[in-house]
């Protein structure tokens, strides 16, 4: 197996815009391939979890290989619902770590905002058991569901959830790519409007339009691919072991961590997938950074803020730099990126930087996926 | 099992609560709804009935719902005494605010939909 490197990165500002998809992802890739000093790629891997609902749009590999002007490269469209972004990354590293190709683009993108918020969560929705929709699941009502479990049986306070949502705005606003650019308090997010109790709509990531691209590459660059593992888990939500942990983050983090040969610990700095506050505490665990239960302490003593000892959605995270669905997965590994050559602007962290970790929920967890990256130059 | 299970509290009155349901022939696990094969084993189920009867292990009001639906919408997650679990409406509103992990409820089906009643709801 190759060792697969990060050669350049680009990304659109998140949030409503009124250009296409296609334009969104051509401004990510021009971006990605100027910086990373390519005219031309071996192969094209695309991401974007629903066009054919969000826009009326299928067969979106080969359309947006033809607007980018990179055919006849092969093109493939990688899909498993909102971590499809970090699912191109897995695609794209198992095709180079073979040696088969040099230099592949992968981009991702989604178009949200066209059809209105009612819309778009009764498309989020298809992604649950057809059972559970039924009943009049959604993604927010699910997440509820494991938010009220996960609180009573860590003894979680409402405050965890509401610093989540506080930090990752406070990050955001030194982001200029992000959708939110304002900061929120307390007592703005505690008397926001209840969506699924106990979750308020300042514990929800919005709905945004954006789009994010990557040049990965054999050749050595200071960004390496350390590790990545990718898990699945059972749709329906009630049938999962547990309602307080997500299987699936567990089983990509254990063989992320295998193939980096590195304990969680080595950690540096992350991007949790945080579509809603509670899962960033959960997924802090299942990825190994805190026990069972013990996330709500260690955020609310600072661990994972800007300036604490492992910064967790440095960007804003998909609450507040926002969550265009199939882009945000490969969103979070360019935030790594970013910080990890020093890049990020006013929201670089400052220490030393040498891991970062990503961690990518697809659906109501039921495909997530891991990845850690190591500045090597 | 046997399809003639105790009736819940709802005896002699209209409440069914026993549940179609599916064990693996090869691993034993069972599903409520019912499917053709197992997602543990891949064998093949049989159809089983369970008793409708559990404890909410988790719930939450939903003021924000999908069309066809009504807010407030009280779904909650039945771990059924047989062991399997179940994503539910819990039909008790005027008991919505002091709903507890953990405690009783009957279920029953209709129409491909799961309905949870609160046992101290029925007993009082
Ligand atoms: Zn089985």
């Amino acid at each position: 197996m190759r060792n697969v490197y990060i050669r350049g990165v680009g990304m659109t500002k998140f949030g409503p815009t009124q250009s296409r998809l296609e334009e969104m992802m051509y401004e990510a890739a021009v971006q990605a391939m100027s910086d990373a000093a390519v005219e031309d790629v071996d192969a094209v891997v695309v991401g974007a979890m629903s066009p054919e609902s969000f826009t009326g749009e299928s067969n979106i590999s080969a359309f947006i290989t033809d607007y980018l002007g990179l055919v006849p490269k092969p093109t493939i469209r990688i899909e498993t619902a909102s971590s499809t972004g970090a699912a191109i990354f897995d695609g794209a590293f198992f095709a180079l770590a073979s040696g088969f190709f040099r230099n592949i683009l992968v981009l991702a993108g989604e178009k949200m905002t066209t059809l209105g918020t009612a819309a778009a969560t009764r498309i989020l929705s298809e992604v649950l058991s057809p059972q559970e929709r039924r009943q009049g699941g959604t993604m927010p009502a699910l997440a509820a569901l494991v938010c009220r479990a996960y609180m009573h049986a860590s003894g979680c306070p409402r405050e965890a959830l509401t610093y989540v949502a506080v930090k990752n705005h406070r990050n955001a606003v030194k982001n200029p790519y992000a959708h939110f650019q304002f900061p929120v308090d307390a007592a703005r997010v505690e008397t926001s409007k209840v969506i699924a109790d106990p979750l308020r709509l300042y514990d929800c990531s919005p709905m945004s339009d954006g789009a994010a691209a990557m040049v990965m590459t054999t050749d050595k660059t200071p960004i390496r691919v350390a590790g990545i593992g990718h898990g699945t888990d059972y749709v329906s939500l009630a049938q999962r072991e547990s309602l307080t942990s997500f299987s699936s983050t567990r089983v990509a983090a254990q063989k992320a961590f295998k193939l980096a040969e590195i304990k969680p610990s080595k950690i540096d700095i992350a991007e949790i997938h945080d579509a809603f506050t509670p899962f960033e505490l959960i997924g802090c665990e299942d990825v190994g950074f805190f026990d069972p239960g013990t996330s709500w302490k260690e955020i609310l003593k600072g661990e994972t803020a800007l300036d604490g000892p492992l910064p967790v959605n440095p960007s804003g995270g998909l609450k507040a730099r926002g969550h265009p669905v199939g882009a945000s997965g490969l969103a979070q590994i360019i935030e790594i990126v970013w910080q990890l050559r020093g890049h990020a602007g006013a929201r670089q962290v400052g220490k030393p930087l040498r891991y970062g970790l990503t961690q990518s929920v697809g659906g109501m967890a039921t495909s997530n996926i891991v990845t850690i990256l190591e500045k090597t130059g | 099992m046997s399809p003639e299970l105790t009736p819940g509290p709802g005896a002699g009155g209209s409440l069914e609560t026993r549940l179609e349901a599916s064990i693996c022939g090869k691993c034993h696990k069972q599903y409520v709804p019912v499917r053709a094969y197992c997602s543990a084993c891949r064998g093949r189920t049989e159809r089983i009935y369970v008793e409708g009867r559990g404890k909410l292990k988790t719930f939450t009001t939903l003021f924000v719902t999908p069309d066809g639906f009504t807010p407030p919408l009280v779904l909650g997650i039945c771990e059924l005494d047989s062991g399997t679990r179940v994503l539910g409406e819990i039909l008790d509103y005027r008991l919505k605010e002091s709903l507890e992990i953990d405690e009783g409820v009957i279920v029953s089906e209709k129409d491909g939909k799961y309905l949870f009643r609160l046992e101290r709801g029925l007993s009082a």
